[in-house]
């Protein structure tokens, strides 16, 4: 197959920018009902606000959103992000929570996104998946699905293909199996619904530190933010400088 | 004061660093009169009157006295049918024929960039080495013994403190923050906050403040930044510190020059950037803001200063001709290393290391400056680039997966948008050395660099091409403003009239720091150099004395000996 008939050149921009594809996978089953589906709703559109608002990260960050409830739906595709300015609004409704075939749709999408940025000899960072779930897989095969997108993560992590975030929301998450999406992350990322602002906030700089310092991978897997090195005061600083 | 130098020396060659560090000492004039008064010829490389650019359009007070003491050593020897070009740009070509002169002496300084080279292809020769320096002269008899008995230079033991000031204070818009000299600056608004601090407005409306975050200074930065003050670089593109500030004694930054515009990376950014920020932009501004940047980066070189960190967000755009290096506070400064870096911008070799660890070497940043070179010619594309390329882009810098062909014969693996053409369309030099670079590995140094994008410039600028589609920003291509920008920026505005739009003040579009009005900001001045004339056109070509070259066939001067001095002192006096 001729290859640019797969991929149609304008929902890639034209920008020379090396880009961070995020995909985020996200649980809209019945329990996250209220607050938590508001909060959730505020803090995404806070963080594509903050995208859009820094040079750096507005024209190199690729965002796409798959929500998963009664059904899997792909709620933002790759490339849209410039054109609609306001986002769709995220409801939950029903009570399954497929994640599995969630993450599994994500990795296709951001694979797609991949194969279009080769296609078009655009340069990227290595794609980011943001799992969000305040529960456990639930439904028909969601246990066999779950399984399997454990094993693709683990398989794209470990040969530095992908970069996991897995986050929990609240007390009923099953932290175990969520733990087992990232091999590299030591413990899912554990918030209250409440703490999304500071979540995104937290997403949103990382991508920023990708896309404008060159942070490593790895970093992102290590979120401590204490500075290294020894603290002293102004006249044993200026010994040091003396010396 | 008397000079002299043994008399079995029958060819003295004069390094530029001569001119611009000595000029105006009485040790220069010294050595002015004993090159006179020996009659012995004089040798120059061709990399001289470029480096004399480089210094001349910084306009720099400090250089004073670079601009009457070139006009002296030239017009003095001149006179006296003294002066000879060697026809070498680079340092390699340079010394190999430094080497066939008879009994030669290279006269420099002790941190030249002629010095360093020479210390980094740690190469022979039989030519000797005379140091200059205000305490007198240092000679040594040949280039080995130069090496082996020069003091070298080792990396400050401050790069390797890990410790950091813990500021106890705090301060914001409207303190008084105090400058080494005891001045007091008041801040005034805020414009911009970053990882590492925030930059203020000042009650100076020129000077602007950076304040550093809590725990970011560390001994290595205080150190630089005090030695940065002491160089007193006052070049109206270069941020450079200009004073320390204290808050309640306690050490919270320092002081710059203010630059404009955008950064280079949201204006070369692809054609929707590049049209949309200037709509009527040709090829030739493209060219012209890449000779502002090397001529600053060339500058910092003359000052025994390694930039490091070269990427297209430390670079401010205001206009083809006003550009300004910013966040400059990160560079290597003598033996004080440059600690950041991006993989991207930075030669593979160096990946992996502890960039505070090490000296860089001008060699390395000659790969920084051909990676500037691309990304400025192909308005913000990466070299590596690559259609249906590596998983990685690690893995085509690595492998060298350079998609560019000097054939054209291949043109499958260049990303899409009409790259292709602009490659198809460059001189033939610029291709061949930007596929030596990033093909073969191979490297080439800045002014090198900067000989060739200011022939380039002649070319565009002289009309010396047929084909139309050359003076195009992306040739063959024909992108138009975005609707969104196109309402941002009503057409009645006169956007295409000059290539050159005047500055508006503080509602310009262009203008980067938002929020500040009322600074009295207007135009900027063109810079006072002897060497642009009224018309675009470069200096030397300008005097009508050159035949007619392109770049792709470029022949040596015939006529070596005066050729250049002659087109030199016009662009001197004329």
């Amino acid at each position: 197959m001729e290859s640019n008939e797969m991929f149609n050149a304008s929902d890639f921009g034209n920008s020379t920018k090396r880009r961070l594809p995020i995909c985020f996978c996200l649980d809209t089953s019945g329990s996250m009902l209220g607050n938590p589906i508001k909060q959730l709703n505020m803090g995404l559109s806070n963080f594509i606000a903050s995208i859009k608002a820094n040079d750096d990260t507005r024209s190199a960050t690729d965002i796409a959103i798959i929500t998963f409830g009664s059904k899997v739906e792909i709620v933002m595709p790759f490339g849209k992000i410039g054109k609609d300015s306001s986002l769709p609004e995220i409801s939950a409704s029903t009570t399954l929570t497929p994640i599995g075939e969630g993450i599994l749709t994500a990795l296709e999408l951001l694979n797609a996104r991949k194969e279009g940025y080769k296609d078009m000899g655009i340069k990227y960072y290595q794609p980011w998946l943001v799992v969000i779930t305040d529960g456990a897989p639930q439904g028909p095969n969601a246990m066999q699905n779950m399984e399997l997108a454990i094993k693709a993560c683990n398989e794209l992590e470990s040969n530095d293909k992908l970069v996991i975030f897995n986050i929990g929301v609240g007390n009923s998450v099953d932290f175990d199996i969520l733990k087992r999406l990232s091999l590299k992350r030591e413990e899912p990322i554990s918030v209250s619904s409440g703490d999304f602002g500071k979540l995104f906030e937290f997403l949103g700089s990382s991508s920023s530190s990708v896309v404008s310092s060159g942070m490593s991978d790895d970093a992102l897997y290590n979120i401590n933010t204490e500075p290294e090195g020894e603290s002293v005061d102004v006249d044993d600083f200026f010994k040091f400088i003396e010396e | 004061m008397t000079f002299e130098l043994p008399d079995k020396y029958n060819s003295i060659v004069v390094d530029y660093s001569i001119i611009r560090e000595m000029g105006g000492t009485s040790l220069f004039s010294a050595f002015l009169d004993y090159l006179v008064g020996s009659g012995k010829p004089v040798y120059v490389g061709k990399n001289f009157k470029l480096l004399h650019y480089c210094v001349i359009h910084q306009a720099d007070d400090k250089n004073y006295s670079v601009a009457s003491s070139m006009r002296d050593f030239c017009s003095l020897l001149l006179a006296n049918q003294q002066l000879h070009t060697i026809q070498a740009v680079g340092f390699s070509d340079l010394i190999d024929k430094v080497e066939l002169l008879d009994s030669p002496c290279i006269v420099t300084t002790s941190r030249s960039i002629f010095i360093k080279r020479l210390f980094e292809h740690g190469r022979t020769g039989k030519a000797a080495v005379a140091i200059l320096s205000v305490e007198g002269i240092d000679l040594y008899d040949d280039i080995a013994d130069c090496l082996d008995n020069m003091p070298q230079v080792v990396i400050s033991p401050l790069a390797s403190q890990n410790k950091y000031l813990d500021a106890s204070v705090f301060c914001n818009i409207g303190d008084t923050v105090m400058t080494g000299k005891q001045k007091p600056v008041t801040l005034v608004t805020r414009v911009s906050s970053g990882a590492e601090g925030m930059v203020f407005t000042t009650d100076n409306p020129k000077i602007v403040a950076k304040i550093y975050h809590r725990n970011v200074i560390t001994p290595l930065r205080w150190s630089k930044l005090t030695r940065m003050v002491s160089m007193g670089i006052k070049s109206i593109g270069i941020c450079w510190p200009q004073d320390l500030l204290f808050y309640k004694g306690i050490p919270v930054g320092y002081t710059m020059i203010m630059g404009k515009g955008k950064t280079l990376g949201n204006v070369f950014d692809g054609p929707d950037a590049i049209v949309n920020n200037f709509p009527a932009w040709k090829r030739i501004d493209i060219v012209e803001t890449l000779i502002e940047l090397l001529e600053k980066y060339i500058y910092l070189h003359m000052h025994d200063i390694v930039a490091g960190d070269i990427q297209l967000k430390n670079a401010l755009l205001h206009s083809s001709n006003s550009v300004f290096l910013i966040d400059m506070d990160s560079v290597q400064v003598g033996n004080l290393p440059c600690p950041v870096g991006t993989e991207e911008f930075t030669d593979p070799a160096l990946w992996g290391k502890n960039f505070a660890g090490f000296l860089r070497k001008l060699q390395d940043e000659d790969y920084s400056i051909a990676m500037l070179v691309f990304s400025i010619l192909f308005c913000g594309l990466h070299p590596y680039a690559t259609r249906n390329g590596a998983e990685t882009l690690r893995e085509e810098i690595i492998e060298r997966n350079f998609p560019y062909t000097l054939d054209d014969s291949d043109e499958e693996h260049i990303p899409r948008g009409g790259y292709n053409y602009i490659w198809q369309y460059l001189p033939e030099n610029i291709r061949k050395m930007l596929y030596s670079v990033f093909a073969k590995g191979e490297r080439i140094e800045a002014i090198e660099w900067y000989e060739a994008v200011v022939d380039y410039k002649e070319i565009l600028a002289g009309h010396k091409i047929d084909d139309e589609e050359a003076y195009k920003v992306f040739p063959k291509m024909d992108y138009k403003m975005t609707a969104e920008a196109v309402e941002k920026k009503p057409v009645s505005q006169p956007v295409n009239v000059s290539y050159r739009s005047p500055f508006k003040g503080a509602d310009d579009p262009n203008v980067y720091h938002g929020g500040i009005s009322g600074l009295g900001r207007t135009n900027p001045e063109p810079k006072p150099s002897p060497f642009k004339p009224a018309g675009s056109q470069y200096v030397p070509k300008a005097a009508g004395n050159v035949p007619t070259q392109s770049a792709s066939n470029r022949q040596p001067d015939p006529d070596q000996d005066s050729g250049l001095f002659k087109k030199f002192k016009k662009g001197l006096f004329g």
